[in-house]
């Protein structure tokens, strides 16, 4: 018995190899050697069925690809990994390869920066958008606020990052925590009250907005001046909002109190009647 | 050409705000829908702060004072937020908004 | 004008302030008296009346104060007394419904000022700033009012969705925000270097006239912007599409506060669509009349969520057996008609929807006393529980159905003043679109008449399980006859709406 599952196993792990020869092989004779197009393209996706059905041993055993199945879904696979080298080639190569045929790459460093803030922004947000456990979730949140923290130091603004820090991650992701460690035993499945329904819908309108805000974002004529500064600007907001915008520093602060007794009343376990007696 | 400018920042904002919306409409859970309405308010924030650096200029701050007013009103709302959430499990046992449904007949 | 100098035109907001402290310290100090209802309720109607005062003394004027931020104009006081009314029928409700316990009452109140104040706000917030923290000030305050009965289900369920929808729509808004202050690199709506300003004067910013003449992606960003910053406001006035919550709310809440959500919050919504629409994309002209700047089509959009907003209201409303929702629904399909003269994009239709909105307090609020009334003594709010009314408290059936009359526009009662010069005004403006929009609105109008005669008929025809009369507090008596008056017979003098309502709105063009 287990030494028939091991063989099916080696079996297995056999297809796999042989198919990812068979991938990279064709690549390289049509590279090299002038192997038909047709021919190649054949070649890989056979190679992408053996490395499909390989895997499926140790991957997703639950879900046996055979039959019909495996061809189609290999081929759906195959398309994406074809569609993914066109676009590396024909798109970001030449953007990063300049016209001297030299690797300029990612050359400056704050760039660099930017790109590191700007990706932990957005995968953080992106893991708590499709992470299906709810405490996952929260921990994403704290890598999308601290990106933003960066991005708000990237663009001067030392002290609305530092109140990012202060108030978002010390405070309000805290209080998410509490209120998921609260509200959930840690033990029980997470998932169950987590489904995520609408998925697809969900997707196709984050997809068209994220579409719609970024074309805006690219071509919209906003009247970006000169010179920015990067002057540091904590002095300036302390007295803006003393002075221009004291009556909204004013009018918060009573939003805060009405917040502070809200909550308390909301939370709070009902008190006895002192008296129930109308008048 | 590849320099950082404005639209970077304004892209990475729209995906915030993409994100976000997808959290909103995915999420059953209460909690994490308003995770998600934190991510739209951040994303908001990007947006300003990107705006006061490359629009606005040198020596303004409106849109740094608006990004702190967010800042307060959504630690503000996440309080009042939480509350209504602790005190619907404690009558519930349950934060899944779909099943929160004595209200619809 | 500066700080200091605006504190004069600033009183009102400043004792609700106060207000809002002094009911939390009177709480404190009456806590263990046999007598704290009373002494509450008579703390509340000193500071509502303190505020009244401060509003009625606010000199008469129309000019920026606090750098801008806020408008001193008539338009204010107009809203202010608005608020103040409906504050005034809660804090007269409020004190004998059960559905506040004695024990809170206190922080009831505290938080009703509060909200107030945030209600003041929004009806002369001139900036993006001040519009974005006002609305939030109500929203925040409300979500607390509406979960205020701890251990209910209902209450708490409605107050979960109210937060939910709220922040979904207030972060909405404020993304909408954020572009709108990309593009002109302000926040300031009206006066100098303001939007209103910006798009008015060609010549100073070429720049922006040929960017919103011409380009695509300028004209993408002001319109995402416009319809981002309306679903903040339509959530406000529980316009489609952003009405889910109301109907939840609606019924989930105490129905007192429910009362004051139905009016104060839609009214001070408007406020804000008013000032934000006219200072910004509107130029008076100085006969008195607006033009439009700019080539967004708001008219065009607030029409079309106006015909779906109604539509969808009525034929929601038709199917529900909760007096509570079915009356959520119809302040939805109402939210519609008010929209209908803010489509109309003229000074006419502006003064239509502020008498409306008097007019809309006075129904509305009786409506909802009256199942105040009867869920006190039934413990219901179904339609079943409405059997036989006519029978059991004559009075506060004959006031019901005015109330129900005057919502549905029926010519002798005071609903129909509002409704007659909201559909002139649309059908005065002129155009295929407008006119079909009136005719959707006659049409609205009719089949509201449904489910208004269902209850009536349930009132009337219909036999009670329980036929013993029941008692009407004696308070709520009176204030059924106060706003069941003016309702029948406003319709032989309403000329002091229609001149009140010109002083607020269109006079002279600002200095």
């Amino acid at each position: 018995m287990a030494s028939s599952n091991l063989r099916a196993y080696l079996v297995r792990l056999a297809v796999l190899l042989a198919g990812l020869f068979l991938l990279a092989g064709a690549g390289l004779l049509h590279r090299f050697a002038q192997l038909p197009t047709a021919l190649t393209l054949l070649a890989q996706y056979l190679g992408m069925v053996g490395i499909l059905w390989g895997l499926n041993a140790f991957f997703f055993r639950r879900v046996p690809l055979t039959g019909v199945v495996l061809f189609v879904f290999s081929g759906a696979a195959f398309g994406v990994l074809f569609f993914l080298g066109f676009v590396l080639q024909e798109i970001v190569g030449p953007w990063l390869i300049d016209s001297a045929g030299r690797f300029i790459g990612l050359v400056r460093l704050t760039d660099l920066i930017f790109y590191a803030f700007a990706l932990m922004t957005v995968l953080g947000a992106a893991g708590c958008a499709f992470s299906g456990n709810i405490i996952y979730s929260a921990w994403s949140l704290l890598f999308a606020f601290m990106g933003v923290a960066g991005l708000y130091v990237f663009l001067g603004a030392d002290f609305p990052a530092v109140a990012q820090v202060l108030i978002y991650v010390g405070g309000i992701l805290v209080l998410i925590l509490f209120a998921i460690m609260l509200t959930k035993q840690i033990g029980e499945d997470p998932k169950l009250t987590n489904a995520h329904l609408a998925l697809p819908v969900g997707g196709a309108l984050g997809a068209v907005t994220v579409g719609t805000l970024s074309y805006m974002a690219v071509m919209a004529p906003w009247k970006v001046v000169a010179a920015p500064s990067y002057q540091p600007v904590s002095a300036a907001l302390g007295v803006a909002f003393l002075t221009d915008y004291l009556l909204p520093f004013e009018v918060v602060s009573v939003v805060l109190l009405a917040a502070l007794v809200g909550a308390v009343v909301i939370a709070r376990k009902e008190i006895k009647e002192t008296s129930d007696q109308p008048i | 050409m590849t320099s950082i400018g404005l639209p970077h920042f304004l892209i990475v904002g729209a995906a915030l705000f993409a994100l976000g919306m997808i959290t909103v409409v995915t999420r059953r859970n209460a909690v994490g829908i308003l995770m998600g309405v934190e991510l739209i308010l951040n994303a908001a924030n990007v947006n300003f702060i990107a705006f006061n650096h490359y629009v606005e200029g040198p020596g303004k701050v409106t849109g740094q004072v608006f990004s702190i007013f967010v800042i307060v009103l959504a630690a503000a709302e996440a309080a009042v937020g939480l509350a209504i959430v602790l005190a619907i499990y404690q009558t519930f046992r349950t934060i899944d908004v779909q099943e929160t449904d004595t209200l619809r007949q | 004008m500066n700080n200091i100098h605006s504190l004069r035109f600033f009183w009102p907001e400043s004792v609700l302030t106060v207000a809002v402290l002094a009911m939390l310290v009177q709480d404190l100090l009456v806590r263990r008296s046999p007598r704290r209802v009373g002494l509450l309720t008579i703390g509340a109607l000193f500071w509502l009346a303190l505020t009244a005062l401060a509003t009625w003394r606010t000199p008469w004027g129309n000019f920026p104060i606090f750098g801008g931020l806020l408008v001193h104009d008539p338009l204010r006081i107009f809203f202010a007394w608005l608020f103040l009314a409906a504050a005034l029928l809660t804090v007269v409700i409020v004190p004998r419904s059960k559905e506040i316990s004695s024990a809170r009452l206190g922080e009831f109140f505290a938080l009703l000022f509060a909200l107030l104040l945030g209600m003041y706000l929004m009806a002369s917030a001139a900036d993006l700033l001040l519009i974005y923290l006002s609305i939030e000030t109500v929203s925040l305050v409300s979500y607390v009012l509406t979960g205020f009965q701890r251990g209910r289900r209902r209450a708490n369920e409605a107050a979960l969705k109210y937060v939910i929808y709220g922040g979904v729509a207030s972060g909405i808004m404020l993304y909408g925000i954020s572009i709108l202050y990309g593009l002109f690199g302000t926040t300031r709506v009206a006066g100098e270097g303001g939007i209103g300003a910006q798009l008015a004067d060609v010549t100073s910013r070429l720049f922006l006239a040929h960017a919103f003449g011409g380009q695509p992606a300028a004209q993408l960003a002001l319109v995402v912007a416009v319809v981002f910053l309306l679903a903040g406001v339509g959530y406000k006035i529980a316009a489609v599409p952003f009405h889910m919550w109301s109907p939840d709310v609606y019924e989930g809440a105490p129905t007192p506060f429910t009362a004051f959500l139905s009016v104060g919050p839609k009214a001070a919504g408007f406020a804000v669509a008013i000032r934000f629409f006219f200072a910004a994309f509107e130029r008076q002209l100085p006969g008195g009349g607006y033009a439009q700047v700019g080539d967004l089509p708001w008219p065009a959009i607030i029409g079309i969520i106006s015909a779906i907003s109604m539509t969808l209201g009525n034929l929601t409303a038709i199917v529900q057996s909760n007096v509570k929702r079915l009356l959520a629904y119809s302040s939805i399909a109402h939210a519609g008609y008010l929209l209908m003269g803010l489509a109309a994009a003229s000074t006419a239709g502006v003064q239509s929807i502020l008498i409306y909105l008097i007019i809309y307090v006075l129904m509305n609020v009786g409506a909802f006393l009256v199942v105040i009334a009867v869920s006190r003594e039934t413990g219901g709010e179904d339609i079943k529980d409405f059997r036989g009314l006519g029978t059991r408290a004559p009075i506060a059936a004959l006031a019901l159905v005015i109330f129900l009359f005057s919502l549905t526009g029926i010519p002798p009662f005071a609903g129909f003043i509002g409704k007659y010069l909201i559909f002139a005004a649309v059908v005065q403006r002129g155009g295929f679109w407008n006119v079909l929009l009136a005719v959707i609105g006659v049409l609205n109008s009719a089949i509201s008449l449904f489910y208004y005669a269902r209850l009536i008929k349930a009132m009337y025809l219909e036999e009670a399980i329980d036929q013993r009369p029941f008692r009407v507090p004696a308070v709520y008596t009176g204030v059924l006859v106060a706003l069941a008056v003016p309702n029948s017979f406003l319709i032989f003098y309403w000329t002091p709406l229609v001149r009140w309502a010109a002083a607020a709105f269109g006079g002279s063009p600002s200095s």
